[in-house]
């Protein structure tokens, strides 16, 4: 019961923070990827299974939320999910250097997927804005304090050790 | 990679479960049921965006609990405010002076018109496209114009592109897969075409290159078809120049109405309004 709600709590709450972010900083050059940064963690700190999992659920949720194509992000959080779960035993998810290329390298991904998904079922091409190439930047710059906020909320509910 | 093999087998059967819905979500994107679906997963996310909308469109939230005071008498002179209390006078003022134009010019020319708040937006279209609180229960339909009013300035914002039970998407003049047929007011007095440029300002295309277009000449929809209505102000020319071929002249315009401010807008609804 304490691992859905933990589960439940942290989808929720980092959609919402997701949320918040884009009403002040979107549009704007300086808007960050909280959910794409949050996947990678529960990607490199829980697996293959877990990664894509969370990833799915958010991506999903976002694409609702949002304007793109509904699945659109699913496909490529989960994506980025899966990935970050294969290399969970190969990486040290606590180095900030680490966080920050794998998260600028997964981002970068995320951009590419996106132009390509929306290239074969979108009705028109997005347009190439200098935000969205910096996005990647911001991500890779922001992570290292989102893994320490993630990995405090896990020691919160006392989660992590037991691999959920 | 030394993960177990029945972890990686689980772990990739997952990821092709996830991988075939978001496919089939992608693929029958404008069936019913996955618009259904993105109404049901957007009830998630539905809070947040109107607090959110609310909390920068009252004011009041601003307003410090202690100054409440149960009659006008009781209010203190504007000098004599904390400026807290003062900034958010002014910001009730200038809603209130909005609301009371969109009503006014809802009575007089849009009686049919459904207000809407926007409710979402997304970073990555942020000139393209914003989300707002009708839809089909409430009678939108696609392609319905959507309008504001913005200093007692009513201008053109977009047209509903998808509608979905509860809210729908609007596109946004400023996309560059817009275009809308436009009149220029004014000695020039010819029609055109107006586009978006994913950026704040638009282009009028296809003038005349004998055309007595002016820098300050007002731009209209021009109300061929049978969705927009016509005399919206869209904006006004800011430059004029030769199009790349040099056939035609365009013209570079100032949008009337800010697409960054947009809170509350009128939907109108083609055949009614």
């Amino acid at each position: 019961m304490k691992y859905l709600l933990f589960y439940a709590v942290t989808l929720l709450g980092g959609l919402w923070l997701q949320v918040i972010q884009n009403h002040f900083l979107g549009g704007s050059l300086f808007s960050v990827q909280l959910l794409v940064i949050a996947t990678i963690y529960w990607g490199l700190t829980r697996g293959p299974i877990s990664g894509p999992l969370m990833g799915f659920l958010w991506g999903l949720l976002t694409d609702a939320a949002s304007l793109g194509l509904l699945g659109e992000r699913a496909l490529l959080y989960s994506a980025v999910g899966y990935i970050a779960g294969f290399f969970r035993r190969q990486l040290d998810d606590t180095k900030p250097w680490t966080q920050g290329v794998f998260t600028l390298i997964s981002s970068l991904g995320v951009l590419l997927g996106e132009l390509l998904v929306e290239h074969f079922f979108a009705n028109g091409q997005r347009p190439i804005l200098l935000s969205m190439w910096l996005q990647p930047l911001w991500n890779a710059l922001a992570a290292p304090l989102l893994f320490l906020v993630l990995r405090s909320w896990d020691m919160v509910w006392d989660v992590r050790e037991r691999g959920y | 990679m030394d993960l177990d093999n029945q972890e990686r087998q689980q772990a990739g059967s997952l990821f092709a479960i996830f991988a075939f819905i978001s496919f089939l979500l992608l693929i029958f994107h404008k069936q019913a049921w996955v618009v259904d679906l993105r109404s049901v997963l957007q009830w998630t996310t539905g809070p947040t965006h109107r607090f959110l909308s609310d909390w920068r469109a009252d004011p009041s939230q601003a307003l410090p609990s202690g100054s409440a005071s149960p009659g006008l008498s009781a209010q203190p002179p504007l000098w004599a405010m904390a400026p807290e209390s003062l900034r958010a006078v002014q910001l009730l003022r200038a809603d209130n002076q909005r609301l009371r134009d969109m009503s006014a010019l809802k009575e007089s020319r849009w009686p049919s018109a459904i207000a809407a708040r926007v409710i979402g937006r997304d970073p990555q279209h942020w000139f393209q496209e914003i989300v707002i609180d009708k839809g089909r229960f409430h009678g939108v339909v696609p392609e319905s114009s959507v309008i504001v009013v913005d200093n007692g300035h009513e201008g053109m914002v977009g047209r509903v592109i998808d509608v979905m039970d509860t809210t729908s998407k609007v596109l946004l003049i400023q996309d560059s897969l817009s275009s809308i047929a436009a009149h220029l007011q004014g000695s020039a007095n010819e029609d055109g075409v107006v586009e978006g440029t994913n950026g704040h300002d638009l282009i009028l295309k296809y003038l005349d290159r004998s055309s007595v277009v002016r820098v300050g000449d007002i731009v209209v929809t021009a109300g061929l078809g049978n969705h927009i209505p016509a005399e919206i102000p869209i904006g006004w020319v800011e430059d004029i120049s030769l199009d790349p071929r040099q056939l035609f002249l365009q013209a570079r315009l100032h949008a009337i109405i800010s697409t960054n401010r947009l809170r509350i807008v009128l939907v109108l609804i083609p055949g009614t309004s």
